[in-house]
């Protein structure tokens, strides 16, 4: 212990000094609005606009589809963009419909680097005010392979312009995500015969990790990891 | 009234109006002659137009270029250009256009304008003549304007005004003001102008003393045309022409280019000039049109739509140049031609329900650089084709829908949403029954544990070899739930159910 504290002590004077320095840098930001998705399983998290969030879906059927369904459909009934960056070109128009596809802007990537890239146009623009990446039939590997400091510019992209960065991912490897949850259970063939609005109230999320601290949902199953 | 719009020296003005502005100001002359000169050529052709500052420095009119060089060595000699003094002409009607609908293109640099009736009057004609003076030079020309109660008077005034004379109705000012002006100013005929120099004549006040019948019995009619143009009644009719409405700038390049920074510098400038052109009609550019000629006379031509009409050349020069940057030309370029289609400027309240985009400009940049990176037909709003067909969909370029437009479907939305495989993952099944009982997958066998099915799909049988195929909806032993097709090239799972 007594090794550790004076080191301890250098770290935050040094933020200190930095922060005396670099004011601009270190002021605090004005507490962001919510964005609603209009899933009742998402809501509960509350995300808030500039937020990295990031979805986990370890296991096929799971419904990562029909949250992105839901998400595509609330914005557009909303009236609001969408930008969905398709990691494996697997999106299908079909199962969504015209009406909720003519406010979805669709960039078809062909791996992980073409994702990035994209992602970074977009969230640099700022325009859109949701903009989701969907690695999750993109081989574990390869999208493993991207660079932390890529996630952390891509977060931080997402903060500056105040856009909802949502990634699906097969395993977490968002270091930085404000807020990650894993997707659970499975659905079974019969799910294939419901109303979408009844399967999506059946999705089970299991936050993973949150930051800025404390709970952010009435739910008493939430909990905080250090991720 | 009358006013008549002048460009002195037109078409070196032309020539110059597209040089950097410290060349535009240094001295400069025109032959009269076309195209590429040899060097030899170049040397013996007389000098036809000056500028000031070639005046200045003692070069004149008719003297070969080689001697024009011996007297200014800083000389910029040019050859005429036509199609550059197209372009001058169509923006000086332009220009004109502010002041009158009613115009005439008189002659080349040369435009008179009815301004009976025109509102502007009420600002005083000098006042309208600087105005229109003002947006001749943010358009890099130099004008004269002048305002007189007949076509042919206003026209001699522009001439002579320097640069804005207007001509009241009184005759007895009007004959003061023409009496000492010289017979050259007429542009006569150059015998006719001998003649009258033999007869003692060098102004216009004693050519209208001569008397009419005796002028036409030894010069002809056409003398007795030049004395009624200087009547202060005689008001001809004018020969009306509409404004053009195509603002376009085109070079032709005096060397290949095989970079893209000449290109730019050109496209920049032509920018600037169209931009200023379109601020004097009250016009944003709604769209801009670039044509490319390449030296294998192939040519490449490319509409941009401004999202948001505008004249912010930093906003056009960008949609221009994420372009360019990923164009791949088949050999170096020779010319290139930009348009800019004029719109009226949006003034439209944004709708306070609808989030509209925050800044339309920068979003079709990054959809351009998204196109740059993956290819136009990977960006865009899907839209579902009127096919049953499964996958039958394609991809528009990005517009924005109408807000007011439901985006409720009338069914609601049924099961789990399909994650298409693109291609179809062909795999080995056995069945039974003719029901697949079994996968094999990279050579594994994967039991189904659960299988819906068959589902018959078929459609454009009348337009063969159309397509057919039978569906199945199966849970693996994994729990993962996919859609198994069998079509006439065999098994295939077509997506994930997710």
């Amino acid at each position: 212990m007594t090794s550790i504290e004076p080191n301890t002590n250098k770290v935050i004077d040094l933020k200190r000094m930095l922060a005396e320095k670099f004011p601009e840098a270190h002021r605090a930001a004005p507490e962001p609005d919510a964005y609603a998705t209009g899933l009742e399983a998402l809501d509960q998290f509350s995300i808030r606009k500039g937020e990295a969030v990031e979805i986990v879906a370890p296991r096929a059927s799971s419904g990562s589809a029909l949250i992105l369904a839901g998400l595509i459909r609330h914005a557009a009934n909303a009236k609001r963009w969408t930008a969905l960056i398709d990691g494996r070109d697997s999106f299908d128009p079909q199962s969504l419909g015209h009406d909720a596809c003519s406010w979805l802007l669709w960039t078809r990537c062909h791996g992980t680097d073409e994702v990035t890239k994209a992602a970074d146009l977009l969230l640099r623009d700022g325009n859109l005010p949701l903009v989701i990446a969907d690695l999750r039939l993109n081989p574990i590997k390869e999208v493993q392979r991207i660079a932390n400091h890529v996630w952390h510019r891509l977060r931080s992209l997402a903060a500056q312009t105040n856009t909802v960065f949502l990634t699906l991912t097969p395993r977490a490897c968002l270091g930085c995500a404000d807020l990650r949850l894993e997707i659970q259970g499975q659905f079974q063939l019969c799910a294939l015969d419901g109303l979408r609005t009844g399967l999506q109230q059946k999705l089970e999320l299991r936050p993973e990790r949150v930051r800025h601290g404390g709970l952010r949902s009435n739910s008493t199953s939430f909990r905080q990891s250090v991720g | 009234m009358y006013a008549a719009l002048y460009l002195p020296a037109m078409p070196l003005q032309a020539i110059l109006r597209h040089l950097p502005d410290k060349q535009t100001s240094s001295p400069a002359v025109l032959l009269d002659a076309a195209g590429f000169l040899s060097e030899q050529d170049r040397g013996k052709s007389p000098i036809w137009l000056r500028n000031q500052a070639s005046v200045e420095a003692g070069v004149e009119a008719g003297m070969t270029a080689s001697q024009g060089l011996a007297r200014c060595p800083q000389l910029g000699i040019y050859t005429r250009e036509p199609e550059r003094e197209a372009i001058a002409d169509t923006i000086l009607l332009q220009v004109a256009g502010n002041l009158s609908p009613q115009l005439e293109a008189t002659s080349p640099g040369l435009v008179m304008a009815d301004l009976e009736g025109s509102p502007h009057l009420r600002d005083g004609l000098e006042a309208l003549g600087q105005a229109t003076l003002q947006s001749l030079k943010t358009c890099s020309l130099t004008g004269q304007f002048g305002a007189a109660p007949t076509p042919d008077l206003a026209e001699l005034v522009a001439r002579v005004a320097t640069p804005i004379q207007v001509l009241a109705r009184n005759p007895s000012a009007i004959e003061s003001f023409l009496r000492p002006l010289p017979t050259d100013i007429l542009e006569l005929p150059r015998d006719t102008s001998a003649i009258l120099r033999l007869w003692g004549i060098h102004n216009l006040g004693q050519l209208m003393d001569l008397p009419r019948e005796e002028v036409a019995e030894r010069l002809g009619a056409e003398a007795v045309a030049w004395q009624t143009r200087l009547c202060t009644n005689h008001c001809r009719p004018l020969r009306w022409i509409e404004a053009p409405t195509t603002y376009a700038e085109s070079a032709e390049l005096e060397y290949e280019a095989d970079t893209l920074e000449p290109i730019l510098f050109l496209l920049r400038r032509f920018l600037d000039q169209l931009t200023a052109r379109l601020e004097t009609a009250y016009f944003v550019a709604g769209k801009l049109l670039l044509g490319l000629s390449f030296a294998d006379q192939s040519k490449h031509e490319r509409h941009f739509r401004v999202p948001e009409p505008t004249n912010d050349c930093e906003v056009l020069f960008r949609i221009l140049f994420i372009h360019l940057e990923t164009l791949r030309a088949p050999s170096p370029v020779i010319a290139v031609r930009l348009e800019a289609v004029p719109t009226k400027p949006g003034r439209c309240q944004r709708d306070l329900f609808t989030p509209g985009l925050r800044d339309p400009n920068r979003f079709a940049e990054t959809l351009a650089q998204l196109e740059a990176l993956l290819g136009s037909d990977r960006v865009g709003v899907p839209r579902l084709l009127s096919l049953h067909k499964p996958d039958a969909i394609t991809l528009e370029a990005f517009h924005e829908p109408n807000p007011h437009q439901s985006t409720y479907s009338h069914l609601p939305p049924f099961g789990l949403s399909l994650r298409r495989f693109r291609p179809a993952q062909a795999v080995g099944v056995e069945c039974l029954a003719g029901q697949p009982e079994c996968v094999v997958l990279d050579g594994m066998s994967v039991w189904i544990e659960e299988c819906h099915g068959p589902y018959r799909h078929s459609g454009q049988w009348w337009a063969p070899p159309g397509w057919a195929r039978r569906e199945w909806d199966i849970r693996l032993s994994d729990g993962s739930l996919y859609r198994l097709i069998k079509t006439q090239h065999g098994w295939a799972l077509e997506g994930e159910y997710d």
